[in-house]
């Protein structure tokens, strides 16, 4: 309350002041929409850098016995590549930049819970963005060990050079930006609620945010921590992860992995919650099984605690019926999800305008990665499997369908309240096409050269391997999803350089961000509507007639 | 999703009823391969039912008018509760059917037929075979040749693998299994190859700079001709 009180009076100074704009007001912004921008369109221009490696990985991939790039450049290049798209892109996306713009509006808050902190995580984030790339300035090149950066191959003797510790810096920093978001964003959905917005009544998105900052909480402290061990090693000997001053190089897969687990529901239950916003409106339906939603999610933060070590089944150190039981369990709470999501487009009245395209595609295409990941949770599976292409085109249907898919979703969906400007609808579906068909031309091929025994992480293939075939037609899906990049960006500039306005709510939301003007005025809302439900716009807008006439039996009856 | 599995099939050039597995040519990885295909299975089986409906929703129930306000259900205990038993059974059917694979695959035997310590190294594989008499043959791999080693049809060998630096990943992808080297571990497993043939085997974690380089082939042959080879190898240990 206090917070609250503090934080009405600090605006009116700076109402008086009355800068809103210039670098000087960018520099200087505590306003969680700033950096709520700040956050997307850095992570959007690490999310472009990536995927320009990735078409250099593909394009040194086409053919056998390919001298398009050296041995060298492609292992840094597939370093970075994971790296920025993991650590600087999928999280920060969502956490970042979702988050910060979002949670305030849909709670009806007036900003984070402490905006300092918030500036102070976005400016390490992009510290440690610039930092990791700059590896590829200095002599010796950027990382080159993988993003996973496996003890011992990670330590000086195997690793001399300046680019594998800016990487290690660079993620303790990116580190301490994603625990300092965390803690903002639990306090902010804990503490700045607008009056009537119960836990559940909070929307599916804030809900999972706040689930999410709860596992960077309990994730990235042990990344930071075997972070400082590694680098300890490299500088002050301490034989943290080297057998031979008595170290133990399998507990960085331990630690990593610890981390790196949560880390994958880090990435994907904020997307999960985008869709789950977007399903309801365009399909004029509430979210289907709300609290069932909300358990589901809680149940999978909770056993993405205890799976990490299914990332280790052909280390034979170990314990495989726990790990593989556990990781199994998964799939009950994400089926119960994709089933409330049914449910929730189920007897609807659907429109398919741009964000709807690519929920719906986000269903279609994440199924298939989820479902692999069951034949991944077996261990006897995974030792013919594991590392090889077909983990590559499984863990890239997963986050590719959540981060781009669902997190241009959510782009296509609050870019209207970002800026008050629609896109075109027309460059959206070509985006989303091209996106969709280059997708399963991606990844089908990877998942079947990952059967026939191709490795991931090597450069050249003999003609003998035969593996060329399902490369080419890999890098051709790669190539279109490029193109499909491009018309993403296309579609931004159209709406920039000729605006179509907006208004308050363009697609008839529910939840409260659409209370308030677009783009929001630096205090958010003027007023707030009573909040009743999950919904509280809808309800304002369309009467509250699904509460007066509810069935026995829960159902609504018309 | 039919016109891409069509695809799919067409890629490879011939169409396989094992999922485009490999067979699998040891007695252990036969047993993956058929594990595989039931995975395989049940996993198009709880995909397109899903898939199904989604495809549904996107037909039967667009907006054909804006004025069109459907019933707004909230919730259905019923089919809720239904749609988080059902993946309870299929769950732990596959996870029982993994417990009884994973120790089929994983079991050593008390006295194996022939005895294999693989020491992975920055670049290569050294392979050493006790053949008695305080003899070993050994057969180093590295980037400037790749070697062959043999193993006999039909009788099971013990593999003792281990790292002389950095992690790496043994694996003979016609085997479908594969087990990671890593300093200061001991990794300990069976085979028994069923088919005669030349296999490629390869290192699958990225281990550095000539990581792509960690060939070497297996070639399986009847368990005499394997003696007439190892014997020929054999030397005095150093």
């Amino acid at each position: 309350m206090t917070l609250l009180a503090e934080r009405h009076e600090a605006e009116l100074h700076e109402h008086e002041a009355g800068h809103r704009s210039g670098l000087l007001y960018w520099l200087t912004s505590t306003d969680h929409k700033v950096i709520g921008k700040n956050y997307t369109y850095t992570s959007l221009v690490f999310f472009f850098l990536a995927g320009i490696m990735a078409m250099l990985m593909r394009t040194q991939l086409l053919s056998p016995e390919n001298h398009f790039v050296n041995q060298q450049t492609y292992n840094e290049l597939f370093t970075m590549h994971g790296s920025l798209m993991l650590y600087l892109f999928a999280g920060p996306f969502a956490f970042g930049g979702f988050a910060n713009f979002i949670v305030p509006l849909q709670i009806g808050a007036p900003d984070m819970a402490f905006p300092r902190l918030n500036a102070l995580s976005y400016w390490l984030y992009l510290s440690g963005g610039i930092i990791m790339m700059s590896g590829f300035l200095v002599a010796g090149g950027a990382a080159d060990f993988g993003w996973v950066a496996y003890a011992p191959l990670s330590d000086a003797v195997n690793s001399p050079g300046a680019g594998a510790d800016l990487w290690i810096v660079a993620l303790f920093l990116t580190g301490f930006s994603a625990i300092f978001t965390g803690i903002n964003i639990t306090a902010t959905v804990f503490g700045l609620r607008a009056p009537g917005m119960t836990m559940f009544r909070v929307p599916i998105f804030t809900w999972n945010m706040l689930v999410t900052a709860i596992l960077i909480l309990i994730a990235f402290p042990v990344l930071t921590s075997a972070l400082v061990m590694l680098y300890f090693d490299r500088h002050f000997h301490t034989h943290i992860f080297e057998v031979s001053g008595g170290g133990v190089p399998v507990l960085w897969q331990h630690l990593f992995w610890f981390f790196g687990h949560p880390e994958v529901y880090i990435l994907a239950l904020p997307y999960f919650g985008i869709v789950t916003e977007i399903l309801p409106v365009f399909s004029r339906k509430p979210v289907f099984g709300y609290k069932g939603l909300v358990f589901a999610t809680l149940a999978i933060a909770g056993l993405s605690t205890g799976v990490w070590a299914h990332h280790m089944f052909t280390t034979g150190v170990v314990l495989l019926p726990f790990f593989s039981g556990m990781t199994m369990l998964i799939a009950i709470p994400t089926g119960i999800k994709y089933f409330a999501w049914i449910g929730t487009m189920w007897r609807g009245a659907i429109r398919f305008e741009t964000p709807m395209l690519f929920a719906v595609g986000f269903l279609v295409v994440f199924l298939a990665g989820g479902l692999s990941g069951v034949i991944l949770a077996s261990p006897p599976l995974d030792f013919y499997v594991n590392n090889t292409y077909f983990v590559v085109a499984h863990f890239h249907q997963v986050l590719f369908g959540t981060a781009v898919f669902a997190g241009f979703a959510g782009v296509y969906y609050w870019y209207p309240k970002y800026t008050g400007r629609m896109t075109r609808r027309w460059l959206g579906a070509m985006n989303f096409w091209t996106m969709f068909f280059g997708f399963w031309l991606t990844f089908i091929p990877q998942y079947l050269v990952g059967l026939h025994g191709m490795p991931r992480r090597i450069s050249i293939y003999q003609v003998s391997d035969g593996f060329t075939t399902l490369n080419r037609f890999s890098s051709g899906g790669a190539y279109l999803l490029g193109l499909s990049g491009l018309l993403f960006l296309i579609n931004m500039y159209v709406s920039w350089r000729r605006p179509v306005p907006a208004g308050g709510n363009p697609w008839d939301g529910g939840t409260l961000e659409w209370a308030c003007a677009s783009p929001p005025p630096h205090h958010n809302f003027e007023k707030l509507p009573p909040i009743r439900s999950e919904r509280p716009v809808w309800d304002a807008n369309h009467g509250e007639p699904e509460l007066a006439r509810q069935g026995p039996s829960g159902v609504t009856v018309a | 999703m039919g016109a891409l599995a069509a695809l799919a099939v067409a890629l490879t050039g011939c169409r396989s009823w094992r999922f485009e597995n490999n067979p699998g040519v040891t007695t252990q990885g036969q047993r993956i391969s058929h594990m595989f295909v039931g995975f395989d299975i049940t996993a198009l089986a709880v995909g397109g039912f899903v898939w199904a409906l989604i495809f549904w929703c996107v037909l039967r129930y667009r907006r054909r008018s804006n004025d069109q306000w459907p019933k707004q259900t909230r919730y259905n205990i019923p089919w809720e509760v239904a749609y988080t038993i059902a993946p309870v059974f299929v769950v732990a059917a596959l996870f029982g059917v993994t417990v009884v694979g994973e120790n089929f695959v994983d079991k050593v035997v008390p006295n194996p037929d022939q005895q294999l310590t693989v020491t992975a190294f920055q670049w290569g594989w050294r392979f050493d075979f006790p053949v008695g008499n305080g003899q070993h043959a050994v057969v180093v791999s590295d980037p400037s040749h790749f070697q062959t080693i043999e193993l006999p049809e039909g009788q099971t060998t013990r593999v003792n693998l281990v790292s002389a630096d950095v992690v790496h990943n043994f694996m003979v992808s016609a085997f479908n299994f594969q087990r990671y080297a890593q300093p200061g571990v001991t990794n300990v497993f069976d085979f028994t190859p069923t088919k005669t043939g030349t296999y490629i085997g390869r290192c699958d974690f990225f281990c550095g700079l000539h990581h792509d380089l960690m060939i070497f082939y297996v070639k399986v042959v009847p368990p005499a001709q394997f003696q007439t080879w190892v014997h020929q190898h054999a030397k005095a240990a150093t």
